[in-house]
């Protein structure tokens, strides 16, 4: 059932102000599954520790970001269960990365090698696994990977800027899942794009999962309309911890949390619904990190807040099997 | 009916560039608006397809190849004359451009740009009445004086200025305000609160909005009228309800298709 | 950034640490150097052609000149120039540079224009005919710094003109306009603080020039007779034939002091554009 777990991480930015040293708790204690062949969508606002989260995901760390604690664990398709958090960057890179679980970073298509000829990075990247794989063989495997995702196999023989940026995206994409990753980590992949291409990119993620060519998927966005398209369920994030999780359907429909129902109560979109409702907002604005309040996180902007709420922090709790929520309203103190 | 406050007649800027080969770029493409007296309109199409480039030929500090401009019965282009006559109009048509980090002069504090507001409608901004404003301006878009106020661009977020920038906007109070993507930058959970100052504007100060957006969700939203424009040219007008579900033109049909809705999920094949 | 910031920030650059130790050494010279060793250069009462010795610690020329009171003298002349040549290039190279950018127009291709003539004319040329028109006696430091100035603002102007265009076209310039500021306002607070990095790193560079222009100048013997400069030395030199005769004396202690100008100059420039110019900082 379990693909990937993490288990009560925390992870902080070290940070140099005036002459004193401060952690910002980007991610601070946070408990979250993704459980086999889903996409999972992790939404949450500018500054909410997404991207931070993404990174633990992958052990990806590196300084001011410290890992503080807890653990992350994978449990590969042939039945292997290996803790990331306990491996060394070597063999993170040489045995994890790429082969298990695949970054895709934001604005990963402005990292494309300019100099080289897509084959050639495919070349790299494959290279790297397997040292003895001849560029022929590359492009065989790549020129058969693009077909499955529906993209142009004329796009092996140019350079990334002959490219669209959303052909560059899903060239990506393909790329660094050429190994048939368990796990697809996407940071803001739609982000700097225009919606045609948006919609484009989308569908280049769903088949990726719908063929079975990565098992599971994270998808980080601070858009729940784009992600809602394709992820099964949706874990949301704020102020360094996760509020809610639960099924796609019950987090756009019926929201348990109040920080989801507020966020989703103030999204726009073209739809008459949201035009009927006019325009809403949550007030204030979300702590500061590095002195998080000690109950409820979300307490200054709670229309339901009670006594407990800014006393004491709500764990993560079950609800039923489809949904956790950590809010006072909800479970019993 | 209300007046028309605003209109374009025949509006064309061509760019050229090149030195032997000369290559000429359509931005806007003839032409006519017309904006009436306390309406929010918005302005959208993706990028490159020349709205920025129309609200600045609109704000006049870009001259148009050709056709007019006028505002109030004056040709803009024409008949303002010396500084006085242009900072009538500025006072009457301001602006909020688009990249909050383009917008302040990183030698300055960010007040700088709120001082000069005050200037512009002519209070001191260092008398009691001017710092006064100030403060409030700051407040009325969620952020607290004593957090902003006296800082360097830099030490600000991007949400932090876009908000400053709606700040000026508010104490400089245009009848007509030209606002480009004013709230990129800003937080799903916080956006409303400063578009609910737009349309503020509007009912309390018959303030005309021109939003200048890519995204058609917002523009369908905030907007009493919707103007959709495609390489230069407006090629669809009219009601939101109309234009946005029951588009004529074929690129604005296929871009709707596109938006990501929240309450509609997409179908896929394989 | 403050200026005690910035300052600290200058400091703990080595390139600028070291060309900037360099400066203050040769200042030291030249101002202490005619105190402590209180010799006319141009007194010929000593025997000619000494080589270094107890009482003349850096030789004689051949028509008697106390070489070590020539270098304290010439240092000073020397800078002096540059200095001169520096501030007179950046003047009018902002003064067009600004206009032009700026009003654009009709006036901006005038000035553009005028730019491009004073371009072409060949620098010496110009030189030779302004200074023999005033005739070489009259001629003073000042004047020889304007001569240089003259051939060397064009390309400043240019440089300072392009950069106005694209800061012009910048968001809070506009804000600034449709606030009202005219242009001399805008000038003034938007666009001058943006240029202050390259005008200083330029304005060490055209010290640089200044310094090395004089020396072309001396040696074609088209400065002024009466002032002493590190040009002027090497044109004693010159014109007595002390390479030749092996005199090293008298050239090469001027020449490695001319050198270490110029090169101290150019590692403050550089220091100064990794310190402020975010690109080239941390490399």
């Amino acid at each position: 059932m379990k693909r990937l777990e993490v288990k009560n991480v925390k992870a902080y930015y070290r940070l140099l102000i005036g002459n004193k040293e401060v952690d910002v708790k980007a991610v601070d204690g946070v408990n979250l599954e993704i459980r086999k062949g889903e996409i999972l969508g992790l939404v949450g606002e500018s500054g909410c520790g997404k991207s931070t989260l993404a990174k633990v995901m992958s052990m990806n760390i590196k300084p001011p970001l410290y890992f503080k604690g807890g653990s992350v664990v994978l449990h590969t398709r042939d039945g292997k269960s290996i803790e990331l958090s306990k491996l060394h960057k070597e063999e993170l890179k040489k045995n994890i990365w790429g082969k298990h679980i695949a970054i895709i970073p934001q604005e990963a298509m402005s990292a494309l090698m300019p100099t080289l000829k897509i084959k050639r990075i495919a070349y790299d990247v494959l290279r790297s696994h397997n040292p003895n794989i001849t560029l022929e063989e590359t492009v065989s495997v790549l020129k058969k990977r693009l077909e499955e995702l529906g993209l142009p196999d004329w796009v092996v023989d140019r350079y990334p800027f002959e490219l669209s940026g959303g052909m560059q995206q899903r060239t990506v994409i393909a790329i660094s899942t050429l190994l048939n990753p368990e796990v697809l980590l996407v940071d803001e992949p739609t982000s700097a794009l225009d919606v045609s291409t948006q919609k484009i990119v989308i569908k280049t993620l769903w088949r990726l999962a719908a063929k079975g060519i990565v098992d599971s998927m994270v998808f980080i966005t601070h858009d729940i309309s784009v992600v809602r398209q394709i992820a099964d369920r949706i874990a949301v994030m704020y102020a360094g911890k996760i509020v809610e999780v639960a099924s796609t359907e019950d987090i756009i429909f019926e929201p348990m949390h109040p920080y989801t129902k507020g966020l989703i109560d103030s999204i726009i979109s073209l739809e008459p619904e949201v035009r009927k409702r006019g325009l809403r907002y949550i007030p204030g604005q979300p702590p500061n990190l590095i002195n998080p309040p000690k109950g409820c996180r979300f307490v200054n902007r709670c229309p339901f807040a009670k006594d407990i709420c800014s006393t004491k922090e709500p764990p993560l709790t079950k609800i039923n099997h489809n949904r956790l929520v950590a809010c006072w309203l909800h479970i019993q103190g | 009916m209300s007046c028309v406050l605003l209109e374009t007649k025949n509006l064309t800027k061509i760019f050229e560039s090149g030195f032997l080969r000369k290559v000429y770029i359509k931005a806007v493409d003839n032409v006519d608006i017309a904006l009436k007296e306390a309406e929010v309109v918005s302005l959208a199409g993706q990028s490159g397809s020349g709205k920025t480039t129309l609200a600045k030929m609109i704000l006049r500090i870009l001259e148009p190849t050709s056709g007019e401009i006028i505002f109030q019965g004056k040709n803009i282009w024409r008949d303002l004359k010396g500084l006085k006559d242009l900072k009538w109009y500025w006072r009457n048509v301001h602006i909020i451009f688009q990249n909050p980090f383009a917008n302040f002069n990183p030698f300055y504090k960010v007040d700088r740009t709120l001082r000069q507001a005050l200037e512009l409608i002519g209070i001191d901004p260092d008398s009691g009445e001017g710092k006064k404003l100030m403060r409030e301006a700051v407040e009325v878009v969620g952020l607290r004086p004593d957090e902003t106020l006296g800082k360097y661009p830099h030490q600000l977020s991007g949400g932090q200025l876009q908000r400053i920038m709606i700040a000026r906007a508010w104490i400089v109070r245009p009848k007509l305000l030209l606002a480009d993507e004013p709230v990129s930058m800003l937080d799903v959970s916080t956006r409303g609160k400063i578009l609910e100052l737009f349309l503020k504007l509007r009912d309390e100060q018959k303030t005309t909005v021109l939003f200048i957006t890519h995204d058609f969700g917002l523009a369908y939203v905030v907007s009493d009228r919707i103007m959709i424009m495609y390489k230069g040219k407006i090629i669809e007008e009219g009601d939101p309800e109309e234009v946005f579900f029951n588009p004529k033109h074929e690129y604005t049909k296929e871009l709707i298709e596109s938006v990501p809705t929240l309450y509609r999920r997409w179908k896929f094949d394989l | 950034m403050n200026i005690l910031e910035t300052l600290y920030v200058l400091f703990n650059n080595k390139r600028f640490m070291i060309g900037f130790g360099i400066i203050l050494f040769q200042l030291l010279l030249s101002f202490l150097g005619p105190l402590l060793y209180p010799v006319d250069p141009f007194s010929t009462d000593n025997p000619p052609w000494t080589p270094p010795n107890e009482v003349y610690p850096l030789g004689t020329d051949r028509s008697g000149r106390d070489v070590l009171s020539m270098i304290f003298h010439g240092i000073r002349n020397s800078l002096y120039v540059g200095v001169l040549t520096g501030l007179f290039t950046i003047i009018i190279g902002i003064i067009v540079g600004l206009i032009s950018g700026i009003k654009g127009g009709l006036l901006d291709e005038i000035l553009m224009a005028m730019t491009n003539i004073v371009m072409l004319i060949p620098g010496v040329l110009l030189a030779i005919l302004i200074i023999t028109y005033i005739g070489y006696e009259n001629a003073r430091l000042e004047l020889v710094a304007l001569v240089l100035s003259i051939t060397a603002w064009p390309g400043f102007a240019r440089a300072v003109r392009s950069q106005v265009l694209s800061l012009r076209e910048r968001e809070f310039v506009y804000l600034s306009r449709i606030a009202g500021y005219n242009s001399l306002k805008i000038a003034f607070q938007d666009i001058l603080p943006h240029l202050a990095t390259f005008t200083l790193v330029s304005f060490v560079n055209y010290i640089n020039l200044g310094i090395n222009g004089e020396v072309g100048l001396s040696i074609l013997g088209l400065t002024p007779m009466n002032i002493m400069t590190l040009g002027k030395i090497l044109y004693f030199a010159a014109i007595t034939q002390a390479f030749i005769l092996g005199k090293w004396w008298t050239f090469i202690p001027a020449g490695l002091l001319q050198v270490l100008l110029s090169v101290s100059l150019l590692l403050i420039a550089t220091g100064i554009d990794e310190v402020f110019n975010p690109r080239l900082r941390g490399m």
